[in-house]
């Protein structure tokens, strides 16, 4: 995906997963993946848009530069 | 008695002995809520026919000598996502004006009613619950009773506000990250995050299901301990729902505190608050003279995660009508349930798995420990309006920066009381009391030897026109 070429997770480097000032890139990322899911933004949206899914971006970035244990498994159990 | 300030034990106990009709004590909440409701935007509907129906009812059940039930005659009101049979159950939307009225009522509410409660309405909320301050663009804003300038908090401000200013005893709420919590912090009550799965949530419009919980406020702990009592219990139509039994929480409330370890948390629940919000927890701590500390691991972490997953499967519950009528949300949750629809999937799954690994980091923290303290909110009630807000020096986002302590507890379903510390002269300020999963009795038997000596404490607000000095 075009925009995150340059970021990557990668907590060894220590560098955020998005650079923040990167607005274009996430607004670019917003309308390819909002299209193909058939979500209509508002052009006065996107930009808050972006900026939340830039929050929520640094937030996934918090967690996933922890190292869980490949034997952790994910917290729902499903009974069949 | 002052129908007015009385609790719900006090008055179930009166009409139950035939001392008080069930019918004047529904028609004076009636009308405080005539009188007062206009000025806070708690209620977005009444049902006063029904409720006086209702209260008819109790009182030929008393006069014939039958039992009432444990809150029997006492008005209730309840988040406007609880299907209450005859409304639309709304959610704080516009969308779901359009859904045909509830046919039947919510488990919570039918378990209230059981008791004898009596239901006079549903109570104002952020839109979907995706919320901290209930703002809502459609029913707008709910008033805090403290200081009507201020935010009741969310996402269950009705919920807080109404029994704030008095004009029910007790009401229901729901949290997902802190929406119970928080506005009975700021409002000034006490308020019950159970354990997950501890209280049905049939017939509750879902937020993010990972994360949902069911619980009162109120002004009291015995009212508090009385409502959960009531409700707690297995349902086998929730397909979260424990199926351990009832484990009331009245028979040992005044058991006090000797016995219990407490501890204040330590590392990120000290840091990032006003001090006025560290000094209330502070309070707490001397009242039960608890001096150890105690730091509960990747805390933040933990928040981070909860956003994740809240944000994730808040988008996909909304996601047909996001797609076919975004305009009718309100701005102030579209934009982030859109963001949340566009997470990739390793986000959601990372998120997790490591509640799996905090969760039992978390169990092993109490195996040491039977309560921590901690703050509700890092701040009293903001502004109305406010985007920005300065906290411990650092400016942040008003709305979200008020869940700072209560999602990663929330995270992983531990049962949570918030305590309402008081304050003279000063905004209300609430003090979490958190437990081990399934251990409600133990955290309110805590509450109420704060309750006891006065250091906890929620007496009707009701100046409304007149902001209280700020110390």
């Amino acid at each position: 995906m075009g925009p995150y070429r340059k970021s990557r997770l990668s907590p060894a480097r220590g560098r955020p997963m998005v650079d923040q000032a990167d607005e274009q890139a996430i607004r670019a990322y917003v309308d390819e993946i909002a299209s193909r899911l058939d979500l209509s933004i508002d052009p006065a949206s996107r930009p808050l848009v972006a900026a939340h899914l830039a929050r929520l971006w640094t937030a996934a970035a918090v967690l996933m530069e922890f190292p869980l244990p490949e034997d952790v498994e994910p917290a729902q159990v499903f009974r069949p | 008695m002052n129908l007015g300030t009385a609790d719900a034990v006090s008055l179930a106990s009166a009409v139950r002995a035939g001392e008080l009709r069930a019918r004047d004590v529904v028609a004076a909440a009636l009308e405080r809520i005539a009188a007062r409701d206009r000025a806070l935007n708690c209620f977005t509907a009444v049902v006063a026919d029904a409720a006086m129906a209702a209260a008819e009812r109790v009182d030929a059940t008393v006069g014939r000598g039958d039992d009432p039930g444990p809150l029997a005659g006492v008005p209730f009101a309840v988040k406007n996502l609880f299907d209450v049979a005859g409304l639309s159950t709304l959610a704080g939307s516009k969308i779901n004006r359009d859904r045909p009225a509830a046919r039947r009522d919510a488990a919570g509410v039918r378990a209230l009613r059981r008791a004898g409660a009596i239901l006079v309405g549903a109570l104002n909320m952020d839109e979907y619950a995706y919320g901290f301050t209930t703002e809502n663009s459609h029913y707008g804003p709910t008033r805090n009773p403290h200081d009507p300038t201020r935010t009741a908090g969310g996402s269950s401000g009705g919920s807080a506000a109404a029994v704030a200013a008095g004009l029910v005893p007790f009401s229901l709420g729901t949290d997902t990250n802190g929406s119970i919590r928080v506005p009975a912090a700021l409002c000034g009550v006490f308020g019950l995050k159970p354990t997950y799965g501890r209280v049905s949530r049939v017939g509750v419009v879902l937020f993010a299901p990972s994360l949902d919980h069911v619980g009162p406020l109120a002004r009291s702990t015995r009212d508090i301990a009385a409502s959960f009592d009531a409700l707690q219990g297995p349902d086998p139509d929730d397909p979260v729902c424990s199926e351990r039994p009832p484990e009331p929480c009245w028979p040992a409330l005044t058991q006090g505190v000797a016995d219990l370890r407490i501890a204040v948390a330590d590392g990120y629940f000290a840091e990032g608050a006003e001090p006025e919000a560290l000094a209330a927890v502070e309070t707490v701590a001397a009242a039960l003279g608890v001096t150890r500390r105690m730091v509960v691991p990747e805390a933040r972490r933990a928040r981070a995660a909860a956003m994740l997953i809240t944000a994730s499967e808040g988008a996909n519950q909304h996601l047909a009508d996001l797609r076919s009528r975004p305009g009718d949300f309100d701005l102030l949750t579209r934009d982030r349930f859109l963001a949340g629809a566009l997470l990739p999937a390793t986000f959601y799954v990372r998120a997790q798995r490591f509640r799996t690994w905090y969760r039992d980091r978390v169990r092993a923290l109490f195996a040491e420990v039977d309560v921590l303290l901690a703050p509700t909110t890092p701040c009293a009630a903001p502004p109305l309006g406010q985007e920005r807000m300065l906290i411990a020096g650092r400016e942040v986002l008003t709305r979200m920066h008020l869940g700072l302590y209560t999602q990663p507890l929330s995270f992983i379903g531990l049962p949570v009381v918030s305590v309402p510390v008081r304050q003279a002269g000063a905004l209300a300020l609430g003090v979490q009391l958190v437990g081990a999963p399934f251990t409600e009795a133990t955290l309110l038997r805590v509450a109420a030897a704060l309750e006891a000596v006065g250091v906890v404490a929620a007496p009707v607000a009701n100046r409304l026109d007149t902001p209280p000095a700020l110390a």
